[in-house]
């Protein structure tokens, strides 16, 4: 018995495992996704779930499986930079529609940030979930960078993050359109700003207009809330 | 990978590491690796990076964005006593963010977007 857990821990604990661990559950995940296509079957939201789970019943730490993990995660670094080629795309849209987009985008990022921290401040909870918190709404890669720097936990903020998208991919544009907002532009900016990359998945499939504006704000709202966040996080660590 | 994916990931890895340096060696309280994509979007602006140099390498990365997220959400298991302690609030929090950040980006848009059209 002794022998078997041991030879498991050190499997667990090679780089390839996590590695072939990650790939191969998303994958999957990306499959399942297709043949049910919904923002509850995100690939991010299967395959965490998943590995979550696999780890679990096979008692390995996380510490050991992101030992493969980080090979994987490694690749947000460039991911992020990579974000300025969509910008670069519209740089001519936005400076066509300059006031509109950056103000618009600007309020929003502001708003939601300031909301998010606030609630799960007066609910009680304390500086580390409010740190994470803070920056959730925009692209994974950019706030869980915001969040190691304004003190948040990346991962936490990572799960706040998806579940923002998915909030958003579901019910954004009904929500919008119940609150007398039909316009193209606007709902699109509004998805990008608030859902990042998850809500401008279904801002795609609204129209070619609404998924090109959604893109645009989600990776303004990602510039505006790093220069925010850390703004944000000095006001609530006074209170 | 082709020889044209690996110098366009060779020049996205450069941007990354100046974003880092500057970042680093000032101290501001700001993503080296965002500061990496504004200078990227500046030298593509300005033609001193051609599109077509790295956007093979760019797609790549982006398409694949989720996958590379995953190891980081699953980190939350570490967090899981706090996740379960705090569940009300942190839905209330997302729910009313979410749809804060809609209607505020959505509605100052739609304004905005009369206002010049006028």
């Amino acid at each position: 018995m002794m022998v078997e857990f041991t030879a498991l821990t050190e499997i667990a604990s090679s780089k390839t495992f996590g590695a072939a661990l990650t790939l191969a559950v998303f994958l999957l995940a990306e499959r399942f996704h297709r043949r049910r296509p919904s923002p509850l079957t995100h690939p991010l939201l299967i395959s965490s779930l998943s590995i979550i789970l696999f780890l679990e019943i096979f008692g390995i730490d996380y510490s050991a499986y992101n030992e493969g993990g980080q090979l994987i995660s490694f690749f947000l670094g460039p991911a992020t930079v990579a974000l300025a080629l969509p910008l670069y795309r519209r740089t001519r849209e936005i400076r066509r529609r300059a006031v509109m987009v950056l103000t618009s985008v600007s309020a929003g990022a502001a708003a939601a940030m300031v909301v998010a921290a606030v609630v799960v401040k007066l609910l009680g909870a304390g500086p580390r979930l409010v740190l994470s918190m803070i920056p959730k709404s925009v692209t994974t890669p950019i706030a869980v960078e915001i969040s190691g720097i304004i003190g948040g936990e990346k991962a936490l903020t990572g799960v706040f993050v998806v579940l923002t998208g998915i909030l958003g991919a579901m019910f954004g544009p009904e929500f919008l359109r119940a609150c007398g907002i039909r316009d193209e532009r606007a709902v699109g900016l509004a998805l990008g700003t608030a859902s990042h990359g998850i809500g401008t998945g279904r801002a795609i499939k609204e129209g070619e207009t609404t998924g090109a504006f959604s893109g645009l704000a989600m990776g303004l709202a990602g510039l505006i809330t790093a220069i925010l966040a850390p703004l944000a996080a000095m006001v609530f660590d006074r209170f | 990978m082709g020889a044209v994916q690996v110098r366009g990931l060779a020049t996205i890895l450069l941007f990354e590491l100046a974003g880092e340096v500057f970042v680093s060696l000032t101290g501001i309280p700001f993503p080296g690796r965002v500061l990496g994509l504004l200078l990227l979007w500046i030298s593509l602006c300005k033609g001193w990076v051609a599109e077509e140099s790295i956007e093979s390498a760019a797609d790549f990365l982006l398409q694949n964005l989720t996958l590379f997220f995953t190891p980081i959400v699953v980190g939350a298991m570490v967090y899981r006593e706090v996740l379960t302690a705090h569940w009300f609030a942190i839905s209330l929090s997302l729910f009313l963010s979410t749809a804060v950040g809609l209607l505020v980006t959505g509605k100052a848009a739609q304004r905005l977007d009369k206002v010049g059209s006028r």
